[in-house]
């Protein structure tokens, strides 16, 4: 009887293995080969020539940057829409949340619409010419988008926050700033480490936005793109991506020490007082121009990919049509269709699979829990391209030759966001109390039995918010994916991302309102299956972990 | 309702059998080498500080934990191996643990769907249950639209629906508010009279287990300190522990000299037979047998520090000058006695059999 608890963990442990170790060893591998012979040729020659390190170095800069803008505005729009009663907030909360199911590339395209060369903003409106293809550019970008994801960290921290500690300084002789100062923001700090870090790691590993904007400014993620697209040296790529690895892990890393030592400031959740700072005129001002300007500049983006959609050619004939909507039935839906089926897989195996795996390493006392675990977890840390490259490496040749199939495809996805369907099975379960398992067991109902009664449906609000962002996570996805798909296996995020590639804007935003209507539909109709409290309490939780992924 | 209680007396029969249990959590010895009978219909109480093990005793019987060593012998059975879901055995839980997402009548059906009975069975059976604890008409109910005493109810006929052996329950009523706690109590006490249940009860509360249990099971550090009915432990607790955990009790250092006990200056003849050897010997007396009077002709004298009205009763902390030292007494009189203001002297009468002798423990 004692081996079959063995079972299913083994099951998992050796997909794992397959689907996150071989392609992460491969890629270790392929970047010790030069011409096929073993060798640290390809780590001398980025640590030496200068195209190469300066790589690093921009990858790096550029994430500090985007880590410190982003957290400094997510920050910003927290305090308005939580600790002022200032106008608008509702809308800047939006707004700061919108980006999530904006695919990457689309808010890409609308800088450029706005305020490129020939940007309705930067040419037409003010007359500016200047080069948007650069570092600046890109610092832009991804600052606009990591915003959402510090935003909604830090919010998080805050709506935990008990305004009582407030009230003590207050009542302690406090002015409103210095309270600020001294309680409010001490008291969010391992809201806003945990977003510094999670953007630093997103922004790293972002390949498209330098891909598209940088011009001449390469980052670790997109070299290792043109390496392998432009000069197939899949090797270098390799080796790129293995430094680009180093890195994410070590910011992933300092991530989760800080998770594990704010877990005391966390907790406390029930009983808790929010109430707003009556901070002064010129401090509110300033906060509430910083959040009115982003808003404005998210909702212009959304605007005007609609717009690029719709008219003839943006900046040039507003003329209504739907002519780059012709491309999709061009296509015979293949990309839609494939983009759907995957995300709807997707879904259902990252939710499922996600509470399985929670459930053994929560509840079940076996050998090898904690390396379950941490390989579920893993593939957070690893970059989309190192994922991709991996794949790329590893299922191109046998014995697991699987470069080409809709198998793969799932399986990269799944793998990707697994991390995601896991955090939630377990946030899920360690508040679940163990003595309803129990009161299950003492009435005679077995382990799977429990599982199936007690465990899934109770989970259910979480499971359903789990599958809605891993949806959204699939239709968007990209930055892996490119690496492995095949004409057969066509993604819509691909689409997006040729049709900018070779300047076909309108395409590419007709491309980029499909995927944002699949991802509204879908999270839309996760949301409506169970309006219940608990669900909507639940998407309130996940927007946090989503981000992560 | 107590009144309808018939405390029934010892049937003899050994239910469950708990043999030389030993647990540990690492190097945490939990418990050590524990044995325990409860006999058939009986409501044994295990009672105890937090930590004492009583609830891992209870997860042991109940198989949700698995003892280093021992045996849990069930109606003669041995079923130390058997898994939690194949013991015939109902438990309640601290926090009720009710299944949050189906209804009354679900939760209560849960047990008997999972020994595979008949819709109509089930239909009938629940009825009976929530009828037993009083909720009828109560099936279609969500659980979180229950107050805490309903629940306890549907948590009680969740676990006795299944017909089992014997009834655990776990802390059962430390959820409910004091006077909720005092109905549920009798309502506990009504049901497993009225079944004949052999039951398990497990409680940190000393007056709920006083007034609720036909024999208490005094645990300390995994050890079983004493095993009585409510008022042996009361009137004669075997050991320290025992005297200072049920009941509040006063310890004052006494001497034994040939065929006399020397208390508080007082002089007592130890009748014959006593087995107090002479020495130092730690005496205990419970606040309410110690008598207060005007104190003109007794040889206790003290003087009253401070006073607390409980309604019914009155308690005095009295200073006694023992010696070169000065003792603080707890005094416990009832509140029809004339009341004895701050700073009084008193005179204080302690009777030889009220005394409790704990030897080798001054």
């Amino acid at each position: 009887m004692r081996w079959k608890k063995y079972i299913l963990p083994a099951v998992f442990l050796i997909l794992l293995c397959i689907f996150v170790v071989y392609p992460s060893v491969s890629v270790l591998q392929e970047s010790f080969k030069v011409d096929g012979q073993l060798s640290f040729g390809n780590y001398i020659d980025v640590f030496t020539k200068p195209y190469l390190y300066s790589t690093i170095w921009s990858s790096v800069l550029v994430a500090c940057g985007a880590a410190a803008l982003s957290t400094a505005l997510g920050l910003i729009i927290a305090l308005v829409v939580f600790k002022t009663t200032l106008p608008f907030r509702r809308l800047f909360a939006v707004s700061a949340v919108l980006p999530i199911i904006i695919p990457g590339f689309v808010t890409t395209i609308a800088y450029i619409f706005l305020f490129g060369r020939n940007g309705i903003i930067s040419y037409q409106l003010l007359g500016i010419e200047w080069d948007v293809y650069s570092w600046k550019s890109v610092l832009i970008l991804q600052t606009i988008d990591l915003t959402t994801t510090a935003f909604l960290l830090i919010s998080a921290t805050m709506v935990t926050l008990d305004s009582r500690l407030e009230d003590a300084a207050r009542s302690l002789g406090a002015s409103e700033w210095n309270i600020l100062r001294t309680v409010t923001l001490p008291l969010l700090r391992p809201g806003l480490i945990a977003a510094a870090l999670l953007t630093f790691m997103r922004s790293i590993a972002d390949f498209g936005t330098p891909l598209i904007v940088g011009g001449d400014f390469d980052t670790l993620a997109s070299a290792s793109y043109t390496q392998l697209i432009g000069t197939y040296s899949m090797e270098m790529a390799a080796t790129l991506n293995m430094v680009l690895l180093l890195i994410s892990v070590v910011a992933f890393w300092l991530y989760s020490r800080g998770q594990a030592g704010s877990m005391d400031v966390r907790q406390q959740t029930e009983g808790v007082q929010r109430k707003e700072l009556e901070l002064s005129r010129p401090v509110k001002g300033f906060l509430w121009t910083v959040a009115c300007f982003f808003s404005v500049i998210v909702l212009m983006m959304l605007v005007s990919v609609f717009l690029a959609a719709f008219t003839r050619h943006i900046g040039g004939d507003f003329g209504l049509t739907l002519q780059h909507f012709q491309i999709l039935p061009q296509r015979g839906w293949n990309s839609t269709i494939n983009t759907l089926v995957f995300a709807v897989a997707t879904m259902a195996i990252v939710s499922f699979v996600g509470i399985v795996i929670a459930y053994l390493v929560t509840r079940l006392e076996f050998r090898g829990r904690s390396l379950l675990d941490w390989l579920t977890t893993l593939p957070f840390a690893i970059p989309g391209t190192f994922m991709g490259v991996g794949f790329a490496i590893a299922f191109s040749k046998s014995p697991l030759l699987l470069a080409g199939t809709w198998a793969i495809v799932v399986a990269c996805t799944v793998i990707r966001e697994l991390p995601l369907g896991l955090r939630a099975g377990v946030s899920v379960l360690s508040q679940q109390d163990y003595a309803i398992e129990d009161a299950s067991a003492s009435l005679g109902a077995s382990k799977i039995t429990t599982f199936f009664n007690i465990i899934l449906p109770m989970s259910r609000p979480a499971l359903l918010v789990t599958a809605a962002w891993a949806f959204i996570a699939t239709v968007q996805t990209l930055g892996a994916i490119i690496f492995i798909i095949t004409p057969g296996t066509k993604l819509l995020s691909v689409d997006v991302f040729e049709a900018v590639i070779r300047n076909d804007w309108g395409d590419a935003a007709a491309f980029s309102v499909v995927m944002l209507l699949l991802a509204a539909v879908g999270v839309l109709t996760i949301y409506l299956i169970s309006r219940r409290q608990a669900t909507q309490s639940w998407f309130r939780k996940l927007i946090t972990s989503r981000i992560q992924g | 309702m107590v009144s309808e209680v018939n405390h029934q007396p010892y049937s003899g029969i050994i239910d469950l059998e708990l043999k030389n249990i030993c647990k540990s959590f690492g190097s945490l010895t939990v418990l050590a080498d524990l044995s325990l009978n409860v006999y058939k219909g009986e409501l044994c109480c295990l009672l105890g500080p937090s930590g004492c093990g009583k609830t891992t005793l209870l997860k042991i019987i109940n198989g949700l934990l698995e003892p280093d060593s021992g045996a849990v012998l069930l109606a003669e059975k041995d079923i130390t191996a058997l898994p939690c879901q194949r013991r015939d055995l109902g438990m309640v839980f601290q926090n009720y643990a009710l299944f949050p997402h189906m209804s009354v009548f679900d939760n209560v059906a849960y047990g008997l769907r999972r020994r595979r009975w008949s819709k109509d069975q089930i239909r009938s059976k629940v009825d009976g249950a929530l009828a037993l604890v009083r909720l009828p008409g109560y099936e279609k109910r969500r659980i979180h639209e229950l107050s805490g005493g309903q629940q306890q109810r549907v948590a009680l006929a969740r676990a006795l629906v299944i017909e089992p052996q014997a009834l655990l329950l776990d802390e059962p009523l430390s959820n409910l508010d004091a006077k909720l706690r005092a109905d549920m109590r009798d309502e506990i006490r009504r049901i497993q009279s009225q079944l004949g249940i052999t039951t398990v009860y497990v409680t940190h509360d000393q007056e709920e287990a006083m007034s609720i249990a036909d024999r208490i099971v005094v645990m300390n550090d995994g050890n079983i300190e004493q095993i009585g009915t409510p008022e042996d432990i009361y009137d004669n607790p075997a050991t320290k522990f025992v005297a200072t955990f049920v009941g509040s009790i006063n310890f004052i250092p006494g001497e034994v000299t040939d065929g006399e006990l020397r208390l508080l200056g007082c002089t007592y003849r130890i009748p014959a037979g006593s087995d107090l050897t002479p020495g130092k010997v730690l005496c205990a007396i419970r606040p309410e047998r110690i008598r207060l009077n005007a104190g003109d002709n007794t040889v206790i004298r003290g003087k009253v520090k401070e006073s607390e009205y409980l309604g019914s009763i009155v308690r005095y902390l009295v200073v006694v000058n023992d010696g070169d030292t000065s003792r603080e007494l707890t005094v416990q009189v009832p509140v029809s006695q004339k009341p004895i203001g701050v700073g009084e002297n008193v005179g204080l009468e302690i009777g030889y059999d009220d005394i409790h002798f704990f030897p080798g423990e001054p």
